[in-house]
């Protein structure tokens, strides 16, 4: 008894005693360089031999001390200038590999980088160009990334977008991310796409990936603002495989939209016939690919229902026979989009619609025919665009708003 | 004794085997995981049922001195310690390796492996009684935490991506197969069990339903994992569900979820490596005639924290072992054996019968 | 295994017993008729006891018989000696009948008979009896000539009136809370169970206190191993003196090294009797105006004996809550240090920036930081306990201050952490069981530490190791945490939830099922529309 008590103590001993140097893990949350937005480019690089190097820039949330009333008179810690809360401070460092670079543009801060909070991953169009792969592969692998980060790509540098300011939220990647999150697809001008989507995309046999797009631009409206940069997120990037080919401009982006299908939207499409102007709003979009083959032909069909209202119109009395004239009109301005969409991604040799992805979930033994070259099959196969756009109300009022001349 | 079976194989499969069954049968990993799996393991079952019912106040420990002689008998019996060793050697290193990969990787391997061999040394020193209570006690928290994630997951999942069904034909759904009947074939651990149940003639039906139970909740993981990453980079990512507790986001708030699969994982392998470990101290102790198991726990806890720490160099050794090694050995012990013992254990009985 | 250690260090061995009264007697010896012969024993026993009277007088008979009475002051009962014993010895013999004169040889018998008005009266021919009865508060009469002396039951001692509970008061629900003396506490509950079949038996614990000790059950709804267990393991118990209930507590646990209390401990007698009416066994001890409650489980550390009076609903709404508020107390600050100092990634981004901004020049690392502000908690409770009412009070007001406001101003701790700490404070308080809310109190400090040496992982760890502990707890032969671990969803009517009294059809299955149902399961509640004889309303 008395002996195997003491060999357990002494196990208890000895494992005991080999945690004193332990918390090896430990870091303080202060210690933390939270990056909330990261920036990646392909930069001409400063060694003489003129390849090109990776250049990452991070935005850094820099906590200050909440404000304490009275001053803080009794606070010997409230250091810094007169920044806000949660002022966001922006590094940038270069380096052959993008850990390399990483480690670099923190190469000034006594803190660790953090990179469990980047909510938005902006990728340069240079780097987009030359191929995204070792990037979404150290974004899965990398242990502190989610797959809840939104890739965005800009024409121009990363670097620069990141030297925006936020205009409504108080960080720009809370702007970011909030337009990302519940804003751009629903008003129809670009589509959040988050790592997940973006890098199963890329590994699905079938289909091309796209992401958002997004650019600075200097505000206008009110001069007494100081904020000279602010970021849009307007467009979609095209991808072939890993690589950028194109991008999606308004009208094509909303095809795209359309294709995916999207619920509680608020997209104007506008109708015109002659004088006469109307608004349809689209509230809902549902949409269908049908893949079918039929003696060696593959058929495509895209069928598309919009849900809207009409509340804007212009010398249009809102009958019934009305809204079917704007229904008709609205479907085929929805179905040119739509259109105008595939036309784009053909020419950029992009499945982003995923037609070949239908084609192989539901007609399986063509694809196995396919091989490497179902992007060729999927340029040269016969697309039908259908768009059904119904409108469910008109508004407040009634037929319309006798309003004398 | 259901939910002790019941936590004991999902703990571990459950992170684990999603992305290895995705990696062979992509899109139809959930069918893989569903029919193959279950008819093997209630084939193992059946066997070693009705190995116990032969001998109902045997170990299989025991009676295989019975059913192959003394000799044979204990090379089987010592075989299965060292079986149910590795298993728990593999269970230690998976629990550190999880925790390092994901969340701590300065921490060293071995401090996470001696730490958990002694509290599951501990609850292998309180007998099965009280793991089975612990079981019982975190079962519900277990289910819980699934059903939250699969939950909060369904506004991320297409079922789009769980097309086509069958693409390459069966061959794939059966090569992944048998990966998770491994895992459910676990339940051999029964042979050693079956006489300290109360009631054993009930624990057939009972186990069968544990089987059941862990085939839904099993497949209904895979699917929610496969929906919303789909089959590509369910396969590539280690630990789907982790990255499906990441990935969870409901109105901006509830998100972040891998605190919630991390205590479950915890808790649940505790019990697992608890009740393999005491597996291992109660057959090695039969096997080589010791009275009391207690006796065997300080050695075989030292092979634990030494196997574990030091016999796999970095992750993707383990996966591999796992994938090309484990199964088949695992299967052997799990199917194979009792499928072999279990005739000859019956003319053997006949034989004595028939002869008095 | 410990308990031998323990022994060994704290010196104690088999061989001298500690509890040895040398000044008692010990061996049984007669009383003698000689009635001077036997005050004399009995001051030899009583030498130098100056609380012990002993009244001689006469007897007016012819000729006059020598008498003494023997008590000992205040802890018999003064009114009830001198005007039961007394009065009617010395002053009400008129009504003998001529033909019945008192003599040296009816003395005893008479007086018993016919003379004494006492409810109770016991005749006793030993030394050591006598003693034994003096010292329980009984009067004793020793006649001249006779060697039976009789003892009146006169017990009074000094005691409280019956006040509300102070420890576990309610807003619904009876008012009345045990005293010091455990007659008076058992016949609180024997108001509450009118029937035979509530056993008392008392015993005597302690060699020098002679304490008593009710062991309380309902026969026939008990599992009668719990109870000859019970009995038997406070016969076991060889010590000088119980002090309080407490005492019998620890001796009668079944693990003697454990962070819970494997005995309930209540001051309700409504919460006695319904646990009784479950089939376990109370033990109420003399002097202590606590009772104990066999077996009890993890889970009757979260009963408040308001529940069972409060609307169901709202009962297992509270119950809920304190449920997560055992989790909150044992773990917030754990997993606090573990998130801020491992786990930064499994924060809401919301959250981080308002912790990471709180956590700005605070000079400690977050374990140190939480450890001082629990550790300053706990300090001002115990200060708050210590203190008179009215001073805790001053001291709450100061210590709140000192933690809530100047801590944070002065940028020695984070408001963060004087959040998660007012919870943790909050939340302890909120278990109804004092013994079980300490032991939560001692585990979240080894649960920090488990966090700040290896983050979540560790205090999922600590957890478990604590959860096998409690797995391997038994209280009488019950697993500690059923009905969970065992399962019995049937025992599951009072644990997270309260259902409805007219639901609750079984006791506990713990019992012995020798009586599982505890009403008639057609006697639910009916709405008057449906009342009919044979209406399957359950």
């Amino acid at each position: 008894m008395n002996q195997r008590l003491r060999a357990l103590a002494l196990l208890l001993l000895i494992i005991c005693s080999s945690f004193i140097p332990g918390c090896w893990s430990r870091k303080e949350i202060e210690d933390l360089a939270i990056v909330t937005l990261l920036g990646v480019d392909k930069v001409a690089g400063q060694n003489n031999q003129g390849q090109d190097v990776w250049q990452v820039s991070a935005k850094v949330l820099q906590p200050q001390p909440a404000t304490q009333s009275g001053g803080g008179n009794n606070g010997a810690t409230s250091t810094g200038g007169g920044a806000g809360v949660g002022q966001a401070l922006l590094f940038k460092g270069t380096g052959a590999t993008l850990q390399e670079a990483t480690r670099d543009l923190m190469i000034r801060s006594p803190r660790f980088i953090f990179l469990g909070y980047v909510s938005g991953l902006i990728v340069g169009e240079k780097a987009a160009r030359e191929g995204v792969a070792q990037i979404v592969d150290l974004q899965a692998r990398f242990r502190q990334f989610r797959l809840r980060t939104y890739i965005l790509v800009t024409p121009g540098e990363a670097f620069d977008v990141l030297q925006a300011h936020p205009e409504v939220d108080d960080t720009l990647a809370k702007e970011i991310q909030g337009l990302e999150e519940n804003k751009v697809d629903r008003i129809g001008i670009s589509c959040g796409i988050d790592s997940n989507q973006f890098i199963q995309t890329l590994l699905s046999p079938d289909r091309d990936p796209v992401a958002g797009e997004i650019y600075v631009v200097k505000p206008q409206e009110d001069p007494t603002v100081a904020v000279d940069k602010a970021v849009v997120i307007k467009g979609l990037a095209v991808f072939h495989g890993d690589k950028l080919v194109g991008w999606l401009n308004k009208k094509e982006t909303f095809g795209y939209i359309v294709n995916c299908g999207v619920n509680s939207a608020m997209i104007p499409i506008t109708v015109i016939d002659g004088d006469k102007v109307a608004t349809y709003l689209i509230g809902k979009v549902e949409s269908k690919i049908e893949a079918k083959v039929t003696g060696g032909e593959i058929n495509y069909r895209v069928k598309v229902k919009t849900w809207g209202e009409v509340d804007e119109v212009k010398d249009i009395q809102v009958t019934p026979e009305a809204l079917a004239k704007i229904e008709q009109m609205a479907s085929a301005t929805v179905r040119s989009c739509v259109l105008a969409t595939i036309d784009k991604s053909r020419q950029l040799n992009a499945d982003i619609l995923g037609f070949t992805q239908q084609l192989h979930r539901t007609e399986l033994t063509t694809w196995q025919t396919l091989g490497p070259t179902w992007r060729d099959s999927w340029r040269e196969a016969d697309i039908e665009v259908e768009v059904d756009a119904r409108v469910i109300q008109s508004g407040k009022t009634g037929r319309e708003l006798m309003i004398k001349k | 004794m259901a939910a002790l079976l019941y936590v004991v194989v999902l703990a571990t499969a459950v992170l684990f085997v999603p992305a290895i069954t995705a990696q062979k049968a992509y899109q139809s990993a959930w069918l893989a995981t569903l029919v193959l799996p279950t008819i093997i393991a209630s084939v193992v079952l059946l066997a070693v049922w009705k190995l116990g019912m032969y001998f109902p106040d045997k170990t299989l420990a025991e009676y295989s001195e019975v059913i192959l002689g003394k000799l044979l008998g204990k090379a089987v019996a010592g075989s299965y310690a060292l079986f149910f060793l590795v298993m728990n050697i593999l269970v230690v290193r998976e629990f550190a390796e999880f925790l390092t990969v994901n969340f701590m990787p300065e921490t060293p391997i071995w401090a996470f492996c001696s730490l958990l061999v002694l509290v599951a040394g501990y609850a292998a020193y309180k007998g099965v009684e009280v793991i089975a209570r612990m079981a019982q006690f975190i079962l519900p928290l277990f289910l819980l935490t699934l059903l939250i994630v699969v939950l909060f997951t369904i506004p991320d999942m297409q079922l789009g991506r769980l097309q086509p069904l069958l693409e390459g034909g069966v061959l794939p759904i059966i090569q992944g197969s048998f990966v998770p009947a491994s895992w459910y074939g676990e339940i051999v651990v029964l042979v050693m069990l079956l006489p300290s149940i109360n009631k054993p003639q009930e624990v057939g039906k009972k186990v069968l339903i544990a089987l059941l139970a862990m085939t839904i909740t099993f497949t209904a993981v895979t699917f929610t994992a496969l929906a919303v990453f789909g089959p590509y980079l369910t396969g590539d990512l280690l630990f789907p569900v982790l990255e499906l507790a990441s990935y969870v986001n409901i109105a901006r708030f509830i998100q972040r979820l891998t605190i919630l699969i991390m205590t479950f994982w915890v808790s649940g392998i505790v019990v697992k490596s608890s009740l393999t470990f005491y597996v291992i101290c109660l057959t090695s102790a039969q096997v080589s005639g010791i009275k009391n198991y207690k006796y065997v726990l300080v050695p075989s806890a030292l092979c634990h924290i030494l196997g574990s720490a030091f016999l796999f160099a970095n992750t993707l050794q383990l996966m591999e072992f796992l994938d090309k090694y484990w199964t088949p050995m695992a299967l052997v012990f799990e199917l194979v054996l009792p499928l072999l013992l279990w005739p000859v254990a019956a003319i053997r009985l006949r034989k004595r019968r028939t002869s008095k | 295994m410990f308990k031998q250690v323990l022994q060994k260090v704290l010196g104690a061995s088999g061989k001298n017993t500690t509890a040895n009264s040398a000044k008692e007697p010990k061996e049984q010896r007669p009383l003698v008729a000689n009635i001077a012969e036997n005050l004399k024993i009995l001051h030899q026993v009583f030498d130098l006891c100056g609380d012990v009277v002993f009244r001689e007088f006469q007897l007016n008979t012819k000729p006059a018989l020598k008498a003494c009475v023997i008590h000992i002051d205040a802890v018999a009962d003064d009114s009830l000696s001198s005007q039961h014993l007394m009065q009617s010895i010395l002053l009400d013999n008129s009504a003998l009948t001529a033909d019945m004169q008192l003599t040296k040889h009816n003395a005893p018998q008479i007086l018993r008979d016919r003379l004494i008005t006492l409810m109770e009266v016991k005749t006793s021919t030993d030394v050591l009896e006598l003693t034994t009865h003096i010292l329980q508060g009984n009067v004793a009469l020793l006649l001249e000539g006779s060697a039976t002396a009789l003892v009146g039951i006169t017990p009074g001692g000094q005691g409280r009136a019956i006040l509300e509970p102070v420890v576990e008061p309610v807003v619904r629900g009876p008012r009345d809370g045990f005293v010091e003396s455990y007659r008076v506490n058992v016949a609180l509950v024997r108001q509450r169970l009118k029937s035979s079949r509530l056993k008392v038996e008392v015993l005597q614990v302690g060699a020098i206190s002679k304490t008593s000790v009710a062991v309380c059950y309902l026969k026939g709804v008990v599992n009668d191993g719990t109870v000859a267990e019970v009995k038997e393991r406070i016969q076991r118990i060889k010590i000088d003196g119980i002090i309080d209930s407490a005492v019998i507590e620890e001796f009668i646990s079944d693990e003697p090294f454990t962070f819970f209390p494997l005995v309930l401990a209540t001051e309700r007698p409504d919460k006695t009797a319904s646990a009784l009416l479950e089939g376990r066994v109370g033990i109420i001890v003399d002097t202590t105006p606590v009772a104990l409650i066999v077996p009890a489980t993890f889970v009757t550390m979260l009963q408040a004996s308001e529940d069972s009076f409060n609307l169901y609903i709202y009962a297992s709404f509270i119950r809920l809550l304190r449920f997560v508020a055992l989790n909150l107390a044992l773990l917030l600050p754990a997993i606090y240090i573990a998130i801020t100092t491992y786990h930064q990634e499994m924060l809401p981004a919301a959250l981080l920036t308002s912790i990471a901004q709180a956590r700005v020049g605070v000079p400690f690392p977050a374990f140190i930081e939480a450890l001082i502000m629990e550790l300053t908690f706990e300090l001002l409770r115990e200060a708050g306990v210590r203190l008179p009412h009215n001073v805790g009070q001053a001291v709450s007001t100061v210590g709140g201050l000192v933690i809530g406001q100047a801590a944070v101003q002065a940028g020695i701790v984070s408001s963060s952490m004087v959040i998660v700490v007012a919870l943790t404070a909050l939340a302890s308080f909120t278990i109804p069981n004092i013994s079980a809310s300490y032991s939560i109190r001692i585990l979240r400090f080894a649960l920090m530490i488990c966090a700040a040496v290896l983050g979540m992982p560790g205090v999922m760890l600590g957890l478990m190791a604590l959860l096998i502990h409690l797995c391997g707890l038994r209280s009488f032969g019950v697993p500690y945490l059923s009905p969970f671990a065992p399962l019995s969803p049937k025992d599951m009517k009072d644990t997270f939830v309260r259902v409805p009294w007219w639901a609750m059809f079984t006791r506990p299955h713990f019992s012995g099922a020798k009586e599982p149902a505890r009403q008639d399961p057609q006697g639910g509640p009916q709405k008057p529309g449906e009342g009919g004889e044979n209406s399957s309303n359950k």
